[in-house]
């Protein structure tokens, strides 16, 4: 069923001067491109606290949104774990432990590091997938917003499509990673101002939390829909899920493959002006990510109380395209699609800077055309950028045949991150693990992943729900990765040692200058305070709703 | 660079603001509180780039 938003001249005119402000940044941010560094890199002089909002709003697209809201009203309150154990840990390690290997060694992307650790192969292995699937998933975005689009406003799919992408692709060529990361930061904002009085209104309408509580007990969730551990032990939970499944599946290996390993993000930290702000980067992050299921999980459940067709005629995608229309005046209506689209953006503008910086230094420079100028690479940046939203836009029908776009894009985390987090965790701390185990495990772990999908897709094997399989994919191709690794280790050799300086746990480069900033030292700059801060933060959360 | 996008979020909440609560006067409530929760929003980053420049 459809939902047919009541726009008018005046939500109209604020979603322009959005735009407007967009492309300005866009404009502005091209003239301070001088070098290939400042248009994949931000020229590394960004603020913590800019990357950190870059950070949280990189994931912040229309899906995570539209599907968290889903998965509220599908699933309940439980649908929290996603942030405060699928999440915030993974953030935090990221700033703690992982980043000052990546900073430090002064790679541009992920798979140079890998390149840097192990060899040539394994970052060209690495590269293809993530270039792939950031594709993907940029097609995934846009072929969602377009269906949000044409319900909503309807404007007919090619035309959003077209509108969307076209944005993107100005803004990403003219300013590079600078214009996407001060979008980013600018949409987190513009992405509250739109959901939380959506939020707030829900509340009131449905009597406050007291009143939500009492009528999601009443609800086809029943009390199962206001706990997060309750029934965890033995599976008998809206989601069907198993403690262990949620504490290792979600919370180590899809989490930690995710928001360690994937570039996108990590991309935004690297852009930092020190360490310290790299470090302090997905820390900072955490903290916001702590409180959004308040404007995606709460809304959703709000939207299953107050529409008693949600899940049955009507698609849980819908719950925030619901409230929307029945509690939003013109206006504020406004701000909230535009809320919408700034979310899309954001997230499609993460894929597209990610695939251009790695098709650009990982495959084209390291493998294809080495030892051009400067320009020349800038200019290959922008063509990449190009090319990508175009194969985007080609892809964006493949998204066509899943129901619920949220587990689709677990798959496919679960293929591409999980192996990689495990070939990035044992190189880390294993100094002896060679170059050709990095590159054989992270094959074979890919592949396990891959196999145990579509083995579940085709129904040779059952794992209950969706969710399910993507843990036990996730957590397979994590198991294969690492055999896999050890035994190539035991029969190849091993990179001098001296090579490795700086890219092993327990081996610091001491060439490297200390490049910490005046002020680097007060508490409220301190990675492992905060860090330690975000985590107690998280579990005193699931405190307040066990 | 810093000061830019601290201006460039404020000006857009105030700018955003503004119609809001001139909307909120003509009309909703709903408007006119969102519009002046935006409005001081934007006008304490404008502050915040003029007090702290780099």
């Amino acid at each position: 069923m459809r939902v047919r938003l009541d726009v008018n001249l005046l939500d109209y005119l604020l979603v322009a001067i959005y735009f407007a402000t967009v492309l300005g940044i866009g404009f502005a941010a091209r003239k301070r491109i001088t070098s290939s560094l400042d248009f994949f890199l931000a020229g590394r002089g960004l603020p913590a606290w800019v990357t950190g909002l870059a950070f949280v709003s990189a994931n912040l697209g229309a899906i995570e949104i539209l599907g968290m809201a889903a998965n509220g009203a599908q699933y309940g309150v439980m649908t929290v774990h996603y942030y405060w154990i699928g999440a915030v840990p993974a953030m935090v390690f990221l700033g703690i432990v992982m980043m000052p290997f990546y900073y430090r060694s002064k790679v541009r992307s992920v798979p140079e590091f890998l390149r840097r650790r192990f060899n040539g192969a394994t970052q060209l292995l690495n590269a293809i997938t993530f270039a792939i699937a950031q594709i993907l998933i940029a097609g995934v975005n846009l072929y969602a917003l377009a269906l949000v689009m044409e319900a909503l406003l309807g404007w007919p799919l090619p035309v959003s499509v077209v509108i969307s992408a076209v944005i993107v692709l100005t803004y990403i060529t003219l300013g590079g990673l600078s214009s996407a990361i001060y979008n980013e930061v600018l949409q987190f904002f513009v992405i509250l101002a739109g959901l939380i009085p959506l939020t707030v209104l829900g509340l009131m309408k449905v009597g406050g939390i007291g009143g939500l509580v009492e009528k999601v007990r009443q609800s086809p969730l029943g009390e199962g829909g206001v706990h997060t551990w309750d029934g965890l032990a033995t599976g008998e939970n809206p989601m069907q899920a198993h403690w262990i499944g949620i504490v290792f599946g979600l919370g180590f290996v899809l989490s930690f493959g995710y928001w360690t390993t994937n570039f996108a993000e990590v991309q935004r930290a690297l852009s930092a002006r020190n360490t310290n702000a790299a470090r302090l980067t997905p820390i900072i992050a955490a903290y916001p990510k702590i409180f959004i299921p308040l404007v995606t999980v709460l809304p959703g459940m709000i939207a299953l109380v107050l529409f008693s067709d949600l899940g049955k005629g009507q698609a849980y995608n819908n719950a925030i395209p619901l409230l929307m229309r029945d509690l939003l005046p013109n206006g504020v209506l406004g701000i909230a699609v535009t809320g919408l689209l700034a979310s899309f953006m954001a997230g499609m503008a993460a894929n597209i800077s990610g695939f251009n910086t790695v098709f650009t230094n990982d495959i084209w420079q390291a493998h294809l055309v080495r030892e051009r100028d400067d320009d020349y690479y800038v200019r290959v940046g922008r063509i990449a950028t190009v090319v990508g939203v175009a194969m985007g836009v080609g892809t964006a029908f493949i998204a066509a045949g899943y129901s619920n776009i949220m587990n689709y894009l677990q798959a496919l985390f679960s293929f591409f991150n999980a192996p990689l987090f495990a070939t990035f965790i044992i190189g880390l701390f294993w100094r002896r693990m060679t170059p050709w185990a990095g590159f054989w495990g992270l094959l074979a772990g890919t592949i396990a992943a891959f196999v145990s999908y579509i083995l579940y897709k085709a129904g040779y094997v059952d794992f209950g729900t969706e969710l399910n399989a993507s843990f036990w994919g996730a957590g397979l191709a994590f198991a294969v990765d690492v055999v896999v690794s050890v035994v190539v280790t035991l029969v190849t050799t091993q990179k001098p040692e001296a090579e490795l300086r700086g890219l092993v746990y327990g081996l610091s480069d001491v060439t490297l200058e200390d490049d910490a900033l005046a002020g680097d030292a007060r508490w409220y700059r301190s990675p492992m305070l905060l860090g330690v801060g975000a985590l107690i933060l998280a579990a005193v959360m699931y405190g307040v709703i066990i | 660079m810093m000061s830019d996008i601290r201006m460039v979020i404020g000006g857009l909440f105030l700018i955003y603001g503004v119609i809001l609560i001139i909307a909120g006067v003509l009309g909703s409530a709903v408007n006119l509180w969102t519009g002046l929760v935006m409005a001081v929003f934007g006008g304490t980053f404008v502050v915040w780039a003029r007090v702290r420049r780099i």
